[in-house]
């Protein structure tokens, strides 16, 4: 008797480490195509969806140090069609896991709406939602994955790496896909996306990321460039690096200002002419660049700096609310969002006609930059004689 | 898959309730052997993927007469 | 056979990992948005004079366990009629908790594996540990909910960068009713399911303080899920949160400590299944001895497999899809748990003090 208990013991260790490892189904790597980046267009002969993924190919083995990549176009109806129907063309089932961007391209994002490709991506349990999402300011999107450039051998990954360091450049945001359906689906909030296109070297293009393309609802509706887009990140209080430009007295721009932290605190306040918004930055910046000779040496001329950097940046962060208020009428800020949680009461009573309440609002800024330090010299270079 | 089903719970009785009955525990022995028998025919119920009813519906509709 | 205890400690750890289970996962949307975190402290607050209901039984009847109870307040056939209704809570709430894992299983990790494999595999598991007492289970659980316990902790932490404290803006959004509403629906689920906790009571010792045992395990819980809701409101803002089926799940996959701690999600779901995994365990074995006691079998472990089996096809079959699931949790079942976990333990309790003082004062005669 004991033998037998002995021998089903073992059998059911046994059983339980097969199933334990396992998988209902398994699939081999080499029968997968992993996906690095997909972008969206629109097809100009029947105006339905193209799609082109930039695949990882896993042929290259030991002998490559870089993975080899290949792009394929589809069209069709639906996003999720077309997706099954390129294992016609790659003979493989495409892997999404490590997808790291979508392109949508600025036709597609204008007229169409962005809701309908979006919605498969974040349903499907395959896709993640840690993807970057970017407008392509080109024609078509696809331009963008077809291009060999420079660093690494997949544009994707490239781009991906890209946003990772946008910070230090706060040219364009960062943009996830979760963050953008969050700010779709908020009321009281727009969404945006940053810009790509090509950019020409002599011989070789590479892309680029700069700028911002605004939306409205689902649908794209305006730019903003690369220094606007600096200022709007400013008044949504996402900054976490890059470079204020300074002028001197007569308008030259002179100095630099590499942005060490900033923090802006947005305070709706109800007066009697409607709702006005004051915007309170704080930023920290280090002194990286003089570009002239002329008098660094003393305390005066720092907060003279110091002065006009907050009247300019004053002066810019207004100017892009006001462009984004009245050009296009889209609260990519978050303002709505703010009141609804600060003025409850009034937020009730403008939550359905936000877009038109948006345009009324008023704005007041007010900036302090301190410069920490001026890195490793203190004063500017001197011409001698 | 039916199949199956059917050599498997003759495994099952064979352990369950014929092994209580051999330990003399009688009434444990009826009480077990129904269950058993609840449990076949919903097992092949499942696998010929009839369609049982579901209590659920039951207690929807008397929670909705409360209302 | 041998009476078999747990000790208190024991007993509070089964009760924290059985009604943390199911928000470990869940746990997040309501009506009531950002202000669940009041909706929540709302239920505790009811469920402490309930819980203090439960444990001034233990200590009319010590030794003894909720079936038990039933027949001697009741009477033979009463009593056994109310039994009855209390085993087909106590499977069906398992069947529930088993068709939440597989729907999670289904939805999320496994999505190619059908429901009923790792449904199976779980309600297996737990009829193994029901077979083999609950002095098992009461040890097993003292161990895992301090791992449970420090994973959460670990997850709390990690999640801190995300937190955004602007989503708790503004109070009470959705007003009063949305709160109220919510705090029934956390007061049924998982709150007041410590009505089934009664069904083991005889194997609390007799010296032991069923109002410390319970208490703590309360409020403990109730802690835990605070937190847990809290973090995932704080990540996710609470209009994403009704869009999602499981917003545990979402808000720890946004996790990323220094690009190199990211999607680590998936051992988050160890906490849930070892949770889950003790609640399973807890229904099967107050159905099995429910059953013992209304047909006087010698002992409960002659009907655990069978009750387990049908528990996890019952489990398969009682909904179509999620979205019923969703539906009937939401909406149905905070009233028909009602009477199995207020109306009949407030009625028994009375019964308990008229029979108890009748038996003093008989005794006092004699």
């Amino acid at each position: 008797m004991i033998q037998v208990k002995r021998l089903l013991q073992i059998l059911i260790v046994l059983f339980s480490l097969v199933a334990i490892s396992g998988c209902w189904n398994y699939v081999e790597v080499d029968d997968l195509s992993i996906v690095a980046g997909v972008a969206i267009d629109k097809n100009p002969a029947d105006g339905k969806l193209l799609l082109t993924v930039e695949l990882i190919d896993t042929k290259g083995g030991t002998k490559q140090t870089q993975a080899g990549y290949k792009t394929i176009s589809l069209t069709g109806d639906t996003m999720f069609e077309i997706v099954r129907n390129m294992i016609s063309m790659t003979g493989k089932k495409l892997f999404w896991s490590h997808a790291k961007v979508i392109i949508i391209s600025e036709e597609v994002a204008r007229s169409d709406g962005v809701i309908r490709f979006i919605d498969w991506y974040t349903r499907d349990t395959e896709t993640r939602a840690d993807v970057f999402i970017f407008v392509s300011k080109e024609k078509t999107a696809r331009e963008i994955l077809d291009l060999q450039s420079t660093m690494e051998s997949i544009t994707s990954f490239e781009l991906a790496q890209m946003m990772r360091d946008e910070k230090y450049v706060s040219s364009a945001p960062t943009v996830e896909i979760w963050d953008f359906i969050d700010k779709l689906e908020s009321r009281g909030k727009c969404a945006i996306a940053p810009l790509v296109y090509i950019h020409q070297n002599d011989t070789t293009s590479s892309e680029r990321v700069n700028g911002t393309a605004v939306f409205s609802k689902d649908r794209m509706v305006g730019t903003l460039s690369e220094e606007e887009s600096k200022y709007m990140l400013f008044a949504k209080n996402d900054i976490k690096g890059g470079v204020l430009p300074v002028n001197d007295e007569t308008g030259i721009p002179t100095f630099s200002l590499e942005i060490i932290s900033n923090e802006t605190k947005i305070k709706p306040l109800l007066t009697n002419e409607g709702i006005q918004i004051q915007i309170n930055t704080v930023t920290h910046t280090g002194l990286d660049e003089v570009m002239s000779s002329n008098g660094l040496s003393d305390f005066q001329s720092q907060k003279a700096i110091e002065q006009r950097a907050e009247e300019e940046l004053e002066k810019n962060i207004l100017k892009v609310i006001y462009k984004v208020q009245q050009e296009y009428r889209s609260d990519i800020f978050g303002f709505g969002e703010i009141i609804h949680e600060q003025l409850p009461k009034t937020w009730k009573e403008m939550d359905d006609t936000w877009e038109n309440e948006f345009s009324k609002l008023k704005f007041t800024v007010q900036s302090k930059v301190m410069i920490d330090n001026s890195a490793r010299t203190s004063r500017s270079i001197r011409i001698g004689d | 898959m039916a199949v199956l089903i059917v050599f498997l719970y003759a495994f099952i009785v064979l352990i369950d309730p014929y092994g209580l009955l051999k330990q003399g525990l009688k009434r444990d022995f009826y009480v077990c052997s129904a269950l058993c028998l609840l449990s076949f025919v919903i097992a092949f119920s499942l696998t010929m993927k009839w369609d049982i009813p579901s209590p659920t519906p039951l207690i929807e509709g008397w929670v909705k007469q409360l209302h | 056979m041998s009476k078999e205890t747990i000790t208190g400690g024991q007993y509070t750890s089964i009760t924290i990992m059985f009604m943390i289970s199911s928000s470990l996962f869940m746990g997040g949307a309501g009506l009531s948005g950002n202000s669940i975190w009041v909706s929540l402290l709302l239920a505790i607050t009811m469920a402490v004079p309930l819980v203090c209901i439960y444990a001034r039984l233990h200590a009319l009847f010590p030794g003894k366990n909720i079936f038990d109870m039933l027949i001697a307040v009741f009477g033979k056939v009463a009593g056994r009629v109310v039994a009855c209704s209390y085993i087909w809570y106590s499977l069906h709430l398992g069947a529930l908790v088993l068709r939440n894992f597989g729907e999670f299983s289904k939805t999320v990790p496994l999505t190619a594996t059908p429901m009923i494999v790792p449904m199976l595999c779980i309600g297996l598991l737990c009829v193994w540990a029901v077979r083999a007492g609950i002095e098992v289970i009461g040890r097993s659980a003292k161990f895992l909910v301090l791992f449970v316990l420090f994973e959460l902790f670990i997850i709390q932490i990690f999640s801190l960068p995300l937190f955004e404290y602007h989503h708790l803006l503004p109070l009470l959004d959705n007003g009063w009713n949305a709160v109220l509403s919510d705090a029934m629906s956390s007061f049924s689920f998982p709150l007041a399911e410590t009505v089934l906790l009664l069904g083991a009571f005889h194997s609390l010792p007799d010296r032991a303080s069923a109002y410390r045992v319970m208490l703590s395990g309360v409020l403990i819980s109730g802690g835990v899920i605070i937190l847990v809701y809290l973090r995932n409101m704080l990540v996710l803002g609470p209009e994403i949160i009704t869009s999602l089926y499981f917003p545990s799940y979402v808000a720890t996959s946004r996790i990323n400590i220094g690009d190199f701690l990211t999607r680590i999600e998936g051992s988050s779901a160890i906490a849930f299944v070892t949770a889950l995994v003790i609640k399973v365990s807890l229904c099967l074995y107050v159905a099995s001895i429910g059953i013992a006691k209304v047909f006087n079998l010698k002992s409960y472990r002659s009907v655990v497999l069978q009750m387990g089996l049908i528990m996890v096809y019952l489990s398969v079959f009682i909904f179509k899809d999620i979205m019923g699931m969703q539906y009937f949790a939401f909406h149905i079942y905070k009233v028909y748990a009602f009477p199995f976990q207020v109306i009949i333990p407030m009625i028994l309790w009375i019964g308990s003090e008229i029979v108890v003082r009748r038996n003093k004062n008989k005794t006092a005669v004699a």
